[in-house]
């Protein structure tokens, strides 16, 4: 109820914002209204085989950007989004007493910040608040893009990020030099898509007995001796739980905080057009999860059931990142443009540890450990093109050597190719797109064909699907990296979806 | 200029290999459970982690179970009119090697139960006699078939006794002073102690001799079980001492005729000990309880 009054006292203030501003043309008010259907189309990639060819969403979002110039020199920017989720959540009768639980929504607040240009000197100026940088000049492949962790939690809108609040200087020294340094006092972690849970959770047949358990970060010897101990139970009498999952936060402290700096350089090639090129630094955390520690506890249930809980430890290792990148736009339409970016990531060691404990005592000899990410440097890298062709056809290529979620761990880092294919038709009113991911090294492959239908000016109606296509099953069963990475059943679930869009 | 340039460099590198970061989810578990019996970004510290393969030869390293299900009759807890259940357990490691011509066995564990009783003993072996190194080797008489275990006759094992003529047949000391009777276990105590915690707290100093006869013990398909039957044992067991001293009641021991007792090897790793056995023996045999 306090949250609802919240909300609408906001919302009121918001509007008023708007009326203030409008009347005083001091105000841009910006965003959009969309609604999102989606369809599984698959029944194999779930927990449990057979879950599928239903519903996963039904989703409606406004979102609304107001950008407030009260001043000339300042600027004041709110971005915030209402999502309705359009299932209904009641479970019990009291929840029928409340429309959040058959209206389920969430209300938040991308960006919310204040930006000073000028001061205090005519090249600096200042942003401070809630804020979403975007570094680098690939295509959403940025690997010295770090400030802002990654927002995953719709595996279709990948180009979120989580936002975080951070003091940002920018200054002008010359015309072809821009000089950015940011703060970010506390560290956020990525979102994760729901289905990264089942990266951890235990597979069992169709009769419910035990079939395959998470692979730990460790060396093959030391997968194969727990495996061959597991194995010399019959699967139907090992009650094994799904693993529970918790995370190592960072504390609050200083040492936590993350700082960036970013030297930004603009050259004239002359026929060739502008190029822009970057160095950055970067220290703070990798934003995704690294496995840190492993306990299976084993207990003697009824009969010749075992029964084995299985905890495990996530965190996020420090690290820091010297970037490169560069973009080259030719004015001339018959050349492509080109970008690059590259990060050489120094990160922290994590060793993974993984203990058996026998009523509640640890076994020793089964007490195991092996470094998960070493302490040697490493690259991760984009390079790319794009071209239009006839106006009509749109062509973007990648080369990604690690993507967002790779840390030199175990897993290792992959090289993908990463095209993208548009064209238009009908003055521009069809759009047809097909987009994918394929990672080289175990041939699994993200698709993503998408026809937009511009009906009216701002309204845009969206049929696509996102499907992934690799081996739901381990590669090799027993190496931690022996998964396929969009196959895996964690990656997600294959959808086709409706959307429908007005943007103003 | 040049100079200032590259010494920023220099010391900007330095800045960042320098850093010393590490984590370490071990010493994390060890913190969390209080135990330091792990190698930093190593395996195991006493077990070889080789490959454990199936194979379709008997020859190999085992962890070894042998259930025993017996009748116990001592005077307080299982009179003779209410003799009790009794299933022992003894885990060995086991090893046939590649001539399979005999079977090497040192005692690692042993596990009791008494169930059905008025008042049901529990009693448990030290520390000490687990890691007395008690051995057995058993020659098989010839080279054995690759997928069996012979049947193998008269396996005996002696606690607290020595320098007996026959083995399996001369009578068992009644008296610590008895010039046969050593301390095995290395206590301090006269034979091989049991601690004993129901009914009564307390210690029991005895001697005892088991005697085994094994069933052919099959190669499974798995090629990482063998399975027989314990065709039959004796066990006797003569307490020569006790704390408190109505601990030092007589008992008998006989084999349980409504119950199979039986013998259960599981292929482990070529090194591993008897330190190992013992940690995993639980889940190992789950399914031979």
């Amino acid at each position: 109820m306090k949250k609802r009054r919240v909300l609408y006292i906001f919302l009121s203030m918001f509007m008023f914002g708007i009326c203030v501003a409008q009347v005083e043309k001091r105000l841009d008010f910006s965003g959009y209204l969309q609604s999102d259907i989606r369809f599984i189309v698959e029944d194999y990639r779930g927990e449990k085989t057979g879950d599928g060819y239903r519903f996963e969403l039904n989703r409606n979002d406004i979102k609304g950007r107001l950008k407030w110039t009260p001043h000339d020199k300042v600027q004041g920017v709110v971005d915030a989004r209402f999502r309705f989720y359009g299932f209904n959540e009641s479970e019990r009768l009291h929840d029928l007493f409340r429309s959040t639980k058959i209206e389920p929504y969430d209300f938040q607040i991308n960006e919310a910040y204040l930006a000073v240009r000028g001061a205090p000197f005519h090249w600096m100026d200042f942003r401070i608040g809630r804020i979403i940088q975007t570094w680098g000049t690939a295509d959403m492949f940025n690997p010295t893009d770090n400030l802002n962790s990654r927002d995953f939690s719709d595996p279709l809108d990948y180009t979120a990020k989580v936002p975080n609040q951070m003091v940002e200087l920018a200054f002008y020294p010359a015309s072809f030099l821009q000089v950015q340094v940011v703060w970010v006092p506390f560290f956020k972690p990525s979102l994760l898509p729901p289905s990264a849970q089942l990266g951890f959770s235990v597979e069992r047949t169709l009769d419910n007995c035990f079939l395959r358990a998470p692979v730990p970060p460790l060396d093959r010897g030391q997968i194969e001796l727990l495996q061959a101990l597991f194995a010399s139970i019959p699967p139907c009498d090992l009650n094994f739980t799904n693993a529970e999952v918790r995370i190592v936060k960072p504390s609050q402290s200083l040492r936590n905080s993350q700082v960036g700096a970013r030297v930004k350089f603009t050259a004239g090639l002359g026929d060739f057009g502008d190029m822009d090129f970057s160095l950055s630094y970067y220290y703070g955390r990798f934003s995704f999860p690294i496995a840190y520690t492993a306990v299976a506890d084993i207990k003697r249930a009824a009969g010749s059931t075992l029964d084995v809980s299985y905890t495990a430890e996530v965190m996020y290792p420090r690290m820091q990142v010297a970037g490169f990148d560069f973009s080259l736009s030719p004015e001339s339409k018959q050349v492509p443009g080109f970008f690059g970016e590259l990060a050489l990531i120094f990160p922290e060691k994590v060793v993974f540890g993984l203990a058996v404990l026998q009523n509640g005592r640890i076994q020793e000899s089964l007490f195991m450990s092996a470094t998960n990410v070493p302490r040697t440097p490493f690259i991760k890298a984009t390079a790319g093109l794009d071209y239009t062709i006839a106006r009509r056809l749109y062509l973007n290529f990648q080369y990604v050597r690690g993507f967002f979620d790779e840390f030199n761990d175990r897993y290792g880092i992959h090289n993908y190719f990463v095209p993208a294919l548009e064209t238009k038709f009908f003055e521009d009113e069809l759009k047809v797109r097909l987009a994918g991911a394929w990672n080289l090294d175990d041939l699994s492959l993200v698709v993503f064909p998408e026809v937009t239908w511009v009906a009216v000016p701002s309204v845009e109606i969206v049929l696509g699907s996102f499907l992934y296509l690799g081996d739901t099953k381990p590669l090799d069963p027993m190496s931690y990296a022996g998964r396929s990475k969009f196959g895996q059943k964690a990656a997600g679930r294959s959808v086709a979806y409706l959307k429908a869009k007005y943007s103003w | 200029m040049k100079k200032r340039l590259w010494a920023s460099v220099v010391l900007f590198s330095g800045f960042l290999f320098g850093c010393d970061w590490e984590s370490s989810g071990p010493q994390r578990l060890r913190d969390a459970y209080g135990t330091s019996c792990f190698e930093e970004d190593g395996k195991q510290k006493d077990a070889n982690l080789g490959e454990i393969t199936p194979q379709d030869d008997i020859a190999g390293t085992y962890a070894m179970l042998v259930v025993q299900n017996a009748k116990l009759e001592t005077a307080l807890a299982c009179p003779p009119d209410n003799r009790c259940d009794l299933e022992i357990r003894d885990f060995l490691l086991a090893r046939v090697p590649a001539e399979r011509q005999a079977i090497y066995m040192e005692f690692c564990d042993q596990k009791t139960t008494v169930t059905g009783g008025k008042l049901n003993p529990e009693s448990r072996i030290t520390q000490g006699l687990r890691e007395a190194h008690i051995f057995v080797v058993k020659e098989f008489g010839k080279v054995a078939d690759k997928d069996r275990i012979p049947l193998l006759d008269g396996i005996v094992w002696l606690w607290g006794v020595k320098d007996l003529v026959d083995i399996a047949k001369d009578p068992l000391p009644d008296e610590p002073s008895d010039e046969h009777v050593f301390d095995q276990d290395n206590d301090g105590k006269p034979g091989v102690t049991v601690e004993v915690t129901e009914p009564l707290e307390g210690e029991r100093y005895m001697v005892r001799r088991a005697i085994w006869n094994l069933g052919e013990g099959k190669l499974q398909q798995d090629g990482m079980t063998i399975k027989g039957v314990l065709r039959s044992f004796i066990i006797e067991e003569k307490a020569i001492g006790a704390d408190p001293p109505m601990l030092k009641q007589p008992s008998s021991i006989e084999q349980a005729t409504d119950k199979q007792s039986i013998f259960m090897l599981k292929r482990i790793h070529e090194r591993s000990t008897c330190d190992y056995v013992r940690q995993v023996s639980e889940i190992l045999f789950s399914e031979g309880s």
